[in-house]
């Protein structure tokens, strides 16, 4: 029971972003809701996937989320450095959004180079604390965990491998105490 | 998709969900396909319809897992308990399991001596394994489980604040994902 990469991007691509469209449009009625109406020049908000499409046809331009600049970006990375646990990050889906709007919308955002190189030593150090956090736990052979701030993307990483352990031990453990009481 | 078991149907939402997009497209077929508006909806439209197949698709699968399961389950429930499967869902279930057990006197049992030709149901049965560890995030405040580790005496409490997140056994949680104050991640 695990999810792959692509099916977190579509979720993360359901978050509403900033654009300022280059064009004129009414209201537009989607199921989901509404969005517009368009002026150019008037930032207006839609779902993440809209804006990549209406970038990918030239057709507006994407204002970066408010977490996306790189002195925000530096803070996240320190506090993610000094803290032993882990710190919310401003965006759920802050790694797919990051490579979504810079691979469609390079121009429209500021320092992209550094910001995709923060971003992505944050993931990096999460990461890396995953894995020794995980270590750690199978070693005490802990049974719960509480695991606050970690974003879909990277609990997705140690899927399917990190439930399936913890499924084996708790029936080892079942089969044990089962066999223990037997034998009292 | 994130539930060890199969959970209960939400037919009114499928339906809605379907309606919309059917009237969608009926107003789509309307409108010339340069228009600009077009390709925004029918991106919608594909997009939920992903949605809704991969979660018919699931509960599928799901079905054909613990068929046995689910089927004596069926037989068991009362008149006033709601049913784990959708009308179509139970027939479908029912179809698959005459159809494999014919398949399976046909090519094989036929053939046995006589005192060896039943099928028996209860090997068959797979029960979805409810102590499965998932992920789960809490939506509101919740007063706390006990959480057991698989021995009699390893048992935890576990407090459920909002917007927390957990690793543990379906089994704990269960009955919150049903009323939704528990999200799987």
């Amino acid at each position: 029971m695990s999810m792959n990469p692509a099916q977190v991007e579509f979720l993360a691509e359901n978050q509403t972003i900033q654009i300022t469209p280059n064009f004129s449009h009414d209201r537009l009625y989607l199921i989901c809701g509404e969005v517009g109406p368009f002026r150019p020049g008037i930032p207006v908000q839609v779902p993440l996937w809209m804006a990549i499409n209406l970038k990918q046809r030239q057709k507006c331009r994407i204002t970066a989320p408010e977490w996306m600049t790189v002195e925000t970006l530096v803070k996240i990375k320190e506090d993610e450095g000094q803290s032993k646990t882990f710190t919310p990050m401003p965006d759920e889906h802050y790694m797919v959004t990051t490579q979504l709007i810079l691979g469609a919308a390079p121009h429209d955002i500021a320092n992209t180079d550094e910001i995709r190189i923060l971003v992505k030593d944050i993931w990096d150090m999460r990461i890396a604390k995953l894995r020794s956090s995980v270590d750690a736990f199978l070693k005490i052979g802990g049974s719960l965990a509480k695991v606050d701030h970690l974003t879909l993307m990277e609990i997705n990483t140690v899927r399917p491998f990190l439930p399936h352990a913890l499924d084996q031990l708790f029936r080892l453990r079942q089969e044990k105490n089962s066999t223990y009481n037997q034998t009292q | 998709m994130l539930a060890p078991e199969l959970l209960s149907p939400q037919t009114e939402l499928v339906d809605c969900l379907l309606e919309q997009t059917k009237n969608m497209e009926e107003n789509l077929m309307a409108i010339s396909k340069s228009d600009f508006r077009f390709a925004l909806h029918r991106m919608e439209v594909e997009r939920i319809r992903y949605i809704v197949t991969s979660y018919l698709r699931i509960r599928l699968e799901k079905i054909e897992k613990f068929l046995c399961y689910l089927l004596n389950n069926e037989n068991k429930r009362q008149r006033n308990e709601p049913s784990l499967l959708t009308e179509d869902e139970l027939k479908f279930a029912q179809e698959l399991s005459s159809n494999t057990e014919s398949h399976l006197k046909t090519l094989g049992l036929r053939h046995m001596p006589t005192n060896m030709r039943d099928i028996n149901t209860q090997k068959f049965m797979i029960a979805p394994n409810r102590d499965s560890y998932v992920f789960a995030r809490v939506k509101d405040d919740a007063p706390s489980v006990l959480v057991s580790d698989g021995t009699s005496e390893g048992e935890m409490e576990v407090e459920l604040l909002k917007n927390s997140q957990h690793l543990l056994p379906y089994r704990s949680i269960a009955s919150l994902v049903q009323n939704n104050v528990v999200n799987l991640m």
